[in-house]
């Protein structure tokens, strides 16, 4: 058996259930004792501190029953004084009393006594009510200048770097081509040498050629003189290497 | 400055409090003030009142709460309630009160055989006659007792829900934890006060019932 955690017997205990979950809390105690046990002692706690009381019962008055016993003090002593001022009038009044009069001497009156009261707190009033609403005008007002100043501001720092972005894109563009343009010079300088330094290779191969082979005719020339030459030479000697006189003929 | 009437109710029918408070961060508006005072210092008087133990001290603590409130005014975040706020500042001052009552004692004990609690109040001794025990005084004080040996986290929420009535979502809000939280330190809070009063009253009426049974006068005696 699954049973409820604490936080919704709590929320049972103190009424923060909905009217289904109050239901399926209550059968389940209904069920089972371990719950029944822990919701008594909790209920046992409850009730005992319903029973702490702060302060003495007689002087337990509320603040809002005190104001308001004062206040109704204070009406009926301005009514009681408004009857008695018109019970005197008329007592006191010689003969019947004119109604216009009376209303007329009624009126100035309260314009001479409520008047300048009911003025000054109107004007008290609408003072406090201009200040806090220039108050709130002046805060709203700097929000919002401050607000129009960012998105400005960052409405031009976004049309200031995209203006960049196309020139600086313009500019890399340039560049690689004039790169571009100088490489290609280049290679065509460098072939053009490579081109000059293999005729020169051949023509002086050639050149080397017709040396190495002129000096090999010349040098097999050489070799036959002498080899004739020495071949003289040595019908010139005997064979014990001594000279061989010419004999005339 | 005169209030009028008319304006004070006025006032009271239209402004709400976080409106009034702010009035009072931006302005110093005094009435407004005024008016937050009004309604609040009864419900504040209560509360501090109930996390001291003492309803002399509440009112005195709460004086101290309003004065808080209008001092750091600009502290006050007008994305918050302004119940949850000024809770908080009361809850802080009754801290700051717990601090100061264990720094300076208030009545010595060995003279006057109070026992402090946990929360470093020294407690007030129920007197009683020496004719008759009251028995309703002596059972609001051991429950005062019972709930002042508890962790101040357990007996806060206790406070809150059960004397101040706010709701579970409430007093997280005021707290700043998570509701859960709130929920099972409620249990625990209650499952606590619940064995330690059990244990309390039933060693008291063992008391009661050994005394009676000890005066109590037999037929042979009387003869």
């Amino acid at each position: 058996m699954t049973h409820p955690g604490q936080d919704e017997w709590m929320d049972y205990l103190y009424g923060e259930t909905t009217a289904d979950q109050r239901k399926g809390l209550r059968s389940h105690l209904e069920e089972c004792s371990q719950c029944q046990s822990d919701v008594e002692g909790w209920q046992y706690s409850m009730k005992a501190l319903d029973g702490w009381q702060l302060e003495d019962k007689g002087k337990t008055v509320s603040r809002i029953g005190l104001y308001a016993g004062s206040m109704l003090r204070w009406t009926a002593a301005a009514v009681l004084m408004i009857g008695l001022g018109f019970v005197a009038a008329r007592l006191f009044a010689p003969g019947t009393p004119d109604i216009e009069q009376l209303r007329a001497d009624l009126e100035t009156s309260l314009k001479t006594t409520l008047e300048p009261q009911i003025r000054q707190n109107l004007v008290e009033e609408m003072n406090a009510q201009w200040q806090a609403v220039l108050v709130e005008s002046y805060a709203g007002l700097k929000d919002e200048l401050n607000r129009q100043l960012r998105a400005d501001m960052n409405e031009y720092a976004l049309q200031t770097l995209g203006v960049c972005s196309a020139a600086t894109n313009r500019l890399l563009t340039e560049l690689i081509v004039a790169i571009d343009t100088t490489q290609r010079q280049d290679r065509h300088r460098i072939a053009d040498v490579f081109e000059q330094i293999e005729k020169n290779r051949l023509r002086d191969r050639n050149v080397l050629g017709k040396g190495l082979t002129t000096l090999a005719v010349q040098t097999e020339e050489q070799l036959v003189r002498t080899r004739n030459d020495m071949a003289k030479l040595l019908s010139y000697t005997n064979t014990d290497g001594s000279y061989k006189p010419q004999t005339k003929e | 400055m005169r209030v009028s009437v008319f304006s004070y109710l006025s006032d009271l029918l239209t402004l709400s409090d976080e409106e009034a408070m702010l009035r009072v961060q931006r302005a110093g508006d005094r009435r407004a003030f005024t008016l937050l005072v009004r309604r609040w210092q009864g419900r504040i008087e209560r509360l501090c009142g109930r996390l001291t133990g003492d309803a002399h001290r509440g009112e005195d603590l709460a004086q101290e709460v309003f004065m808080r409130i209008y001092a750091h005014r600009t502290d006050y975040r007008h994305n918050g309630r302004f119940a949850a706020y000024a809770r908080r500042i009361a809850l802080n001052a009754c801290y700051d009160e717990y601090r100061r009552a264990r720094r300076i004692r208030e009545i010595p004990l060995e003279q006057s055989g109070d026992r402090e609690d946990s929360s470093g109040i020294c407690l007030k001794a129920v007197e009683q006659s020496p004719d008759a025990v009251a028995a309703d005084n002596e059972r609001d004080e051991l429950i005062r007792k019972a709930l002042f040996s508890l962790p101040e986290s357990y007996r806060t929420v206790i406070i809150l829900r059960h004397y101040q009535r706010l709701r579970f979502r409430e007093i997280a809000e005021v707290l700043e934890i998570p509701m859960g939280t709130v929920k099972s330190r409620m249990a625990e809070g209650l499952a606590r006060l619940g064995r330690q009063l059990k244990a309390v009253l039933n060693d008291q009426q063992e008391i009661s019932r050994g005394i009676n049974e000890t005066v109590k006068p037999t037929g042979k005696e009387m003869t």
